[in-house]
């Protein structure tokens, strides 16, 4: 098999799998419990092939909500540099965006691009889970 | 035997929230714990002293998303208790109305989340698909899944006609039958009985050494309930049952949990029932006269304290929330003593943490 | 016993005048006393059947601190303490009620109170590595917005 087949086949596999990890580095909740209706009946991502993982090794995808804080910052980056390239960054939320609606507090940095590369901002607070779906998608067309 | 340190947390699969453990294990048998919090720690009630009353409304739902509405309440009722208003009926009455939808799809939530930790897939798909219904008529009411923005000091800014009353009748009767089936599937399962019972017990003395609040305190034979020992909205015109277990362990906590969850849907029926008519909210004045005010709600998680302080200026001098996520936290070390390893997911879920409301 | 009732031993036991006790809504007694009184006044509380604490408040006035410990049994009752700025120390109340180490320690960090016998002085919200302070205290001004490191924006694109 030629160089082009393999890596044609290995995109297709990247797009047809993400599999993600999610970290709430300070938020309120609101935004990670509308990510967990993602997995349940009524939106069912997996028949898009998505699923939550719970270590860093095993994913590709990281999505984060909530400003980040300055306990959280190191651990952060710690898990972003545990997940094995090519891997791609989700911002999702308000907050995570910008600091959202505590931008200015004593403990907050700011939102997740002060610290990692961010490669899509999914705005809202909370943010809905059909946008959600609809960041991934636009994000997976972006590996192409 | 060998001892070894299991760090658990910030990221894990247990909780979708930033809490570290570390746990202290000899073979599998934990003989200690020491919790770290302050992972989500946003300084709220210093962000509070530098907004305006009405500001710090939008702030406070955002303490934590899963009970907004029940924050949103109570700093509201704090601020109209210094401006002596009376909020008419009819706004009370829907307050009421979100903060007990609010309960069913929290204990909702925390079930699919222990099913999940349990490894109960099945009751996580069952309990979150029901849940769905619950934020469907939230969605019709106020606009919003999980943040609703319905409280204003003076009363509340939506109002409920035909269309959704008659939206509430249908849905509430479909909820109402499939919290009961699952009740009846779990209630005696030979298999959730193994995985909960006898599992981070907690004695009457330790409720009350520790001052534990909510669902944790009642599961161990505690009888206390806001609603129904210190009323606050119109709760002293409404009939319910206050459920109280004596097992206190994770099995008398879940049964509880869903007991109230039915409690909460016959609270719903009767709002609807006997909605009364007129405005929904008064006007407020903008400058809150000097004063201090500690106000008390039942959460779903437990009674939620605020303590608001105003110097005559438009913002307040003091803010202060006590959660009731801190009273349950600080009994987790001693429910982990002595368990096995397997069991830790299971006893953290089982408390029902909120680490938000608890870091603020 | 009540909390009406209790605020009537409370102000026996320790000789308190009647202009200590006021009442403050939600159905709740407020009795300032002195901080040396603290441990005998939650004593005769405990002794009088209110064992519930539901919060520990502190906050600045003028520059002193005000300390307020809410008890509650279907009404609240609670205990106003004023402490000098220059000397903020107070005994803490843990071996009384456990609860109230949470509290303390969240106290401790953001206003830098002293309590004496604390059975666990570390942070409990505050980072490990926090050096701005006490943050709650009137002169921590912080709405600024902390940038550390850049912005590492280079293929953002907004859904």
């Amino acid at each position: 098999m030629n160089k082009t087949k393999t890596s044609k086949i290995i995109k297709w596999a990247r797009q047809k799998s993400p599999w993600l990890l999610h970290f709430n580095t300070g938020g309120c909740n609101g935004c990670d419990i509308e990510i967990l209706s993602l997995l349940t009946p009524r939106y069912d991502v997996e028949r898009f092939g998505i699923l939550k993982e719970s270590s860093p090794r095993h994913a590709d995808i990281l999505i984060c909500t909530g400003p980040v804080t300055q306990q959280v910052k190191p651990r952060l980056q710690r898990i972003y540099d545990q997940i094995p390239e090519p891997k791609w960054v989700l911002a999702v939320g308000s907050c995570s965006c910008s600091g959202g609606i505590f931008s200015g507090a004593h403990n907050i940095l700011g939102g997740i691009d002060k610290v990692l590369p961010v490669d899509m901002y999914i705005a809202g607070c909370p943010c809905r889970p059909e946008a959600i779906i609809d960041g991934i998608v636009k994000l997976l067309e972006q590996i192409r | 035997m060998s001892k070894i340190t299991v760090p658990i947390g910030p990221q894990h699969p247990l909780l979708k929230e930033p809490l570290s453990f570390l746990v202290s294990l000899e073979g599998e048998k934990v003989t200690g714990s020491v919790l770290r919090l302050g992972y989500v720690h946003r300084g709220i009630e210093k962000l509070a002293e530098q907004r305006t009353y009405i500001q710090n409304i939008y702030l406070i739902e955002r303490i934590c998303g899963i009970c907004s509405h029940i924050h949103s309440t109570t700093y509201c009722q704090s601020v109209e208790a210094l401006l002596k208003l009376e909020v008419p009926k009819r706004g009370l009455y829907i307050r009421m109305l979100l903060c007990e939808l609010e309960r069913i799809h929290s204990h909702l939530l925390w079930l699919g989340v222990l099913a999940k930790n349990i490894g109960l897939n099945t009751l996580f798909m069952y309990a979150w698909r029901d849940r769905e219904i619950v934020l469907n008529i939230m969605e019709e009411i106020s606009g919003g899944r999980v943040s609703h923005s319905v409280n204003v000091i003076g009363g509340v800014q939506v109002n409920l006609n035909e269309s959704h009353l008659s939206l509430l009748q249908q849905n509430l009767q479909e909820l109402n039958k499939r919290v009961k089936e699952i009740l009846r599937s779990i209630e005696n399962d030979r298999s959730f009985q193994a995985r909960t019972q006898k599992i981070g017990y907690l004695s009457l003395e330790d409720i009350k050494r520790y001052c534990v609040v909510g669902p944790v305190a009642r599961a161990s034979g505690l009888d206390i309930d806001i609603r129904r020992d210190a009323p606050y909205a119109a709760y002293d015109e409404l009939n319910f049952e206050v459920p109280v277990m004596t097992e206190g362990d994770v099995w008398a906590r879940s049964i509880l949990r869903i007991h109230e969850t039915l409690q909460a849907i016959r609270l719903c029926v009767q709002i609807i029932n006997n909605l009364p008519d007129g405005p929904v909210s008064i006007t407020a004045p903008r400058r809150v006269p000097a004063g201090e005010v500690a106000s008390r709600a039942e959460a779903p998680r437990g009674e939620v304290f605020y303590y608001v302080r105003s110097d005559g200026s438009q913002n307040p001098a003091r803010l202060k929330i006590r959660t009731p996520t801190l009273t349950t936290l600080i009994t987790l070390p001693g429910q982990l003593k002595n368990m096995q390893l397997a069991d830790v997911s299971t006893i953290i879920a089982g408390v029902d943490l909120c680490i938000a409301c608890g870091d603020r | 016993m009540n909390t009406e009732k209790a605020a009537n031993k409370l102000r026996d036991v320790l000789n308190l005048d009647k202009t200590a006790i006021k009442q403050i809504p939600f159905n709740e007694v407020k009795i300032t006393i002195s901080k040396q009184q603290l441990l005998l006044a939650v004593k005769t509380t405990l002794k009088s059947g209110i064992w519930h604490l539901s919060a520990i408040t502190c906050q600045q006035l003028e520059d002193d601190f005000i300390l307020l410990y809410h008890f509650w049994k279907s009404g609240g009752l609670s205990l106003q303490i004023r402490l000098d700025e220059k000397n903020p120390q107070i005994d803490s109340i843990c071996p009384l009620i456990p609860g109230a180490e949470y509290y303390e320690r969240e106290a401790r960090e953001m206003f830098g109170i002293e309590f004496l016998g604390l059975p666990n002085p570390v942070p409990l919200l505050l980072p490990d590595d926090w050096q701005g302070g006490f943050p709650m205290r009137k002169k921590e001004q912080t709405n600024h917005d902390k940038s550390e490191g850049d912005d590492l924006q280079q293929k953002g694109k907004s859904s």
